[in-house]
């Protein structure tokens, strides 16, 4: 098929672009406008080549395969998209900020970094830039109010700091058909005293865990497992905790998207300013809701997980519920769904539907509602200072070319990492609701504020964030004693703040107050909250249909 | 500054530095430009930055060439022995302490001149066999990719292996192929398809003197931000003839 508009004065022919960027929530008409503006829009910048980087799920696979190519056929501006490991590119825009050497012109960066971004002021400020030197690459049918993730990419006073790319979100996964056989839902009922069904605490995520595991032991002549997680020491293991684990388990205080005043990484703060993550100085990183939330990943783990998984990485563990032989998953992104959706899998049926789903994930025993309920990634377009104005520019395009309409919806169902309202809401996306297990339902609700990404009160994540792998690491990997532990990376994580605090000083800086002691920040209202009498309240679970109810629009 | 001072040796977080007294020993390998070996010494992009890091921070280092895989086993075994310069990967990442960057290396993919698939994006690459050599991190990359990879001992063994046609297409760091193309007439084009970029680092074992590596840290640092070493990639990039687009 081919796709004519005839111009004043020649004709120009879209027809790859309109073949492969369908379906999409603009008319055709509409399309081609907005190509048309692409291609003049960078025609000072013809002959250009940019680098781009990000992480390694399918929508940058598909950006870097797909979308790069046709966006140097349209505009003549070559890009290298580069795809790699999250730590990588954190580590690479990390440098390229503090040495001011060109490595790249754009990058998607996680919105976790946005701490630290808001405060180096080494990233460049795109409210700003579309208003002046970005204004005429900028396009004018962007439409940024329709983006869902802005509340995570803007700064504290009000400026776009960067534009969603994609997103995903940690849900709970099970396998729905096990849950439902009678025999299986009969042992349960019998063995724990409630229903198998969806959990809505941890009590009832662990006794099916225990369940699966020990008592079932095998299904249809294969080993299965109740619980399935990784542990080994090795920066992925820093965003199975930092991404909202503590938060799930209930440590951190009330506040979207993020608790205030102390966060889901124990970083209390007066104003905008962190003030300690230590007990002592009324942070929450080594109180027992911390101590809590690791204790029941490392057991869970050892317990109930394969017993390769406490060896593995977040990517070797990615690929373990496709075998078909784990029951559950407590923390699952999904940016893996479009994975999961394959007519050959084990985890399929014969339609290729799914014989899983995903629900709201179980919640902590320190858990208080007001508090996030998991977390989402939203990697989002970056532009630092450091480029030259004519790659950020050209760069500017080619990100935009990625989130515009007449992309997205395209983008969004091969990716399954949806970024604008108008896509969350076509018709073609709602249709897909049967076979994306949970999916359409989660991101069409209003649950999707509740799953947040790290906030603006953590102010330097790269240098934070290796902390995580480093300490949690040797209680999941090494075995060693979980309360001493959290003591130890609490008062690393008081040092590391006190240093970006003495390094970068600003109103915003980390300044840690006085230690005293912790009974005192424990006899004081909210977070660091005192131990439980008891951690393990009775389990309670909840019919898939009634979870999906919290859900509706 | 400190923030990478704080990212790279960030178990080891002191508001001063602790006391250094150890000899290091470098580790390193033939990876020319980078590190060639002359009649009388070494030579290349490392040594030149190791003799600013020594002078700057005047601790007493040692370099030792090895085979890669040795080098890189040895610094993962012994205190005060590193391996320089390697690829900064996730995979590698909590095997080492480590000193970053140094520079960003660029890699292409190449082929023969007279048999040039074209490749629009990473996704082609997995229509070819594609050359690397033991121990380098963008072999390992590329296999993670799901592209079939065949390890030389060393570049120009992969180099040389395209020529032969027992590859199809051979995955170099630029400048090293700028080296290859300049010394020998192997019939592979000029301009490679650009794919990735690595960080490259000095990589220590885990049980070095603490305060010894901060002071290198520091000394990198300073030195990246006063230009010398990128006069040094300039130099290289000159001399050769391509562009790291930095």
């Amino acid at each position: 098929m081919l796709y004519w508009l005839v111009g004043s004065c020649w004709a120009e022919d879209f027809s790859p672009w309109l073949e492969e960027f369908q379906p999409s929530s603009l008319s055709q008409q509409q399309q081609i406008e907005e190509l048309r503006w692409f291609k003049q829009a960078a025609q000072p910048y013809q002959g250009i080549t940019i680098r781009a980087i990000s992480e390694r799920i399918n929508t940058h696979w598909y950006e870097a395969t797909v979308i790069a190519p046709l966006f140097y056929q349209l505009t003549g501006i070559k890009v290298i998209h580069e795809i790699s490991g999250e730590d990588d590119v954190v580590k690479k825009l990390q440098s390229q900020m503090d040495l001011g050497i060109n490595y790249y012109d754009i990058y998607v960066s996680d919105s976790d970094l946005i701490g630290g971004h808001f405060r180096s002021r080494n990233i460049v400020n795109l409210s700003q830039f579309m208003q002046h030197q970005g204004k005429d690459v900028t396009l004018p049918s962007l439409d940024i109010d329709d983006f869902i993730g802005l509340a995570f990419t803007t700064g504290p006073y009000g400026d776009l700091l960067q534009l969603p790319d994609q997103q995903f979100a940690n849900l709970y996964w099970y396998r729905q058909d096990w849950f439902k056989r009678p025999e299986l839902q009969q042992q349960f009922q019998t063995i724990y005293g409630y229903p198998l069904a969806v959990p809505v605490n941890w009590s009832a995520y662990e006794d099916i865990a225990e369940f699966f595991t020990e008592h079932v032991k095998e299904i249809d002549g294969q080993k299965v497992y109740g619980h399935m997680d990784y542990g080994k020491r090795d920066p992925s293991l820093g965003w199975r905790i930092s991404d909202a684990w503590l938060s799930m388990a209930g440590m951190g205080d009330v506040g979207l998207p993020n608790g205030v005043p102390v966060d889901e990484w124990g970083i209390r703060r007066h104003g905008c300013r962190p003030v300690g993550a230590s007990m002592r100085r009324g942070g929450a990183l080594d109180s027992p809701a911390a101590i809590y939330a690791i204790q029941k990943y490392v057991d869970w783990l050892k317990r109930y997980a394969p017993p390769e998984a406490q060896k593995m990485t977040f990517s070797q563990a990615g690929a373990e519920i496709a075998k078909g032989h784990i029951a559950q998953q407590i923390f699952w992104y999904t940016a893996f769904t479009a994975d999961l959706s394959q007519p050959d899998l084990a985890v399929t049926d014969k339609d290729g539907l799914p014989l899983w789903r995903v629900a709201p994930s179980p919640r902590g025993a320190y858990w208080q509602p007001g508090m996030k309920s998991g977390y989402q990634d939203v990697g989002a377009w970056t532009l630092v200072k450091s480029t030259p104005l004519k790659r950020q520019q050209a760069a500017w395009l080619y990100a935009q070319f990625n989130v515009a309409k007449t992309v997205s919806l395209r983008k969004t169902m091969v990716g399954l990492t949806p970024i604008r309202q108008s896509d969350v809401m076509s018709k073609p996306f709602s249709e897909r609701s049967a076979e994306l297990g949970g999916l359409v339902e989660f991101y069409q609700s209003n649950a999707r504020n509740e799953w947040t990404p790290t906030g603006l009160n953590v102010p330097n994540y790269p240098a934070l964030s290796s902390l995580w792998w480093q300490y949690i690491g040797r209680a999941s990997d090494h075995g060693e004693a979980v309360p001493q532990i959290m003591k130890e990376l609490a008062q690393s994580m008081d040092l590391a703040l006190a240093k970006i605090g003495q390094d970068n000083p600003g109103p915003c800086s980390p300044k840690l107050i006085s230690a005293q002691q912790a009974e005192l920040w424990l006899a004081h209202p909210g977070s660091p909250k005192p131990k439980l009498a008891n951690e393990k309240p009775p389990g309670k679970t909840l019919s898939y249909s009634e979870l999906i109810k919290q859900w509706q629009p | 500054m400190a923030t990478l001072k704080v990212t790279t040796i960030g178990l080891a977080l002191t508001l001063s530095f602790p006391a250094y007294n150890s000899e290091l020993v470098f580790n390193t390998y033939i990876d020319p430009p980078y590190l060639t070996e002359g009649d009388e010494d070494l030579t290349g992009i490392n040594i030149d930055i190791f003799n600013l890091l020594k002078q700057h921070s005047k601790l007493d280092i040692s370099v030792k060439l090895l085979p890669l895989k040795r080098a890189y086993l040895i610094a993962q075994e012994t205190p005060n022995h590193c391996v320089f310069a390697i690829e900064r990967t996730q995979a590698r990442e909590s095997s080492f302490t480590w000193v970053s960057p140094m520079y960003i290396s660029r890699y292409a993919i190449y082929q023969r001149q007279q048999a040039i698939t074209p490749l629009t994006s990473i996704a082609d690459l997995k229509q070819l066999k594609v050359g690397s050599y033991l121990g380098s991190g963008i072999g390992e990359y590329l296999e993670s990719l799901g592209v079939e990879v065949d390890l030389a001992k060393t570049n120009l063994n992969s180099a040389k292996k395209l020529q032969r046609q027992r590859t199809q297409a051979w995955a170099s760091d630029i400048l090293s192929s700028a080296y290859v193309r300049y010394h020998y007439s192997l019939g592979i084009q000029k301009q490679g398809f650009d794919f990735y970029s690595s960080l490259r680092a000095i990589a220590c074992n885990k049980d070095s003197d603490i305060g010894a590596l901060q002071k290198l840290q520091t000394s990198l640092n300073q030195l990246q931000k006063s230009g010398k070493i990128s006069k040094i990639l300039a130099s290289y990039e000159h001399q050769y003839q391509v562009d790291l687009g930095l």
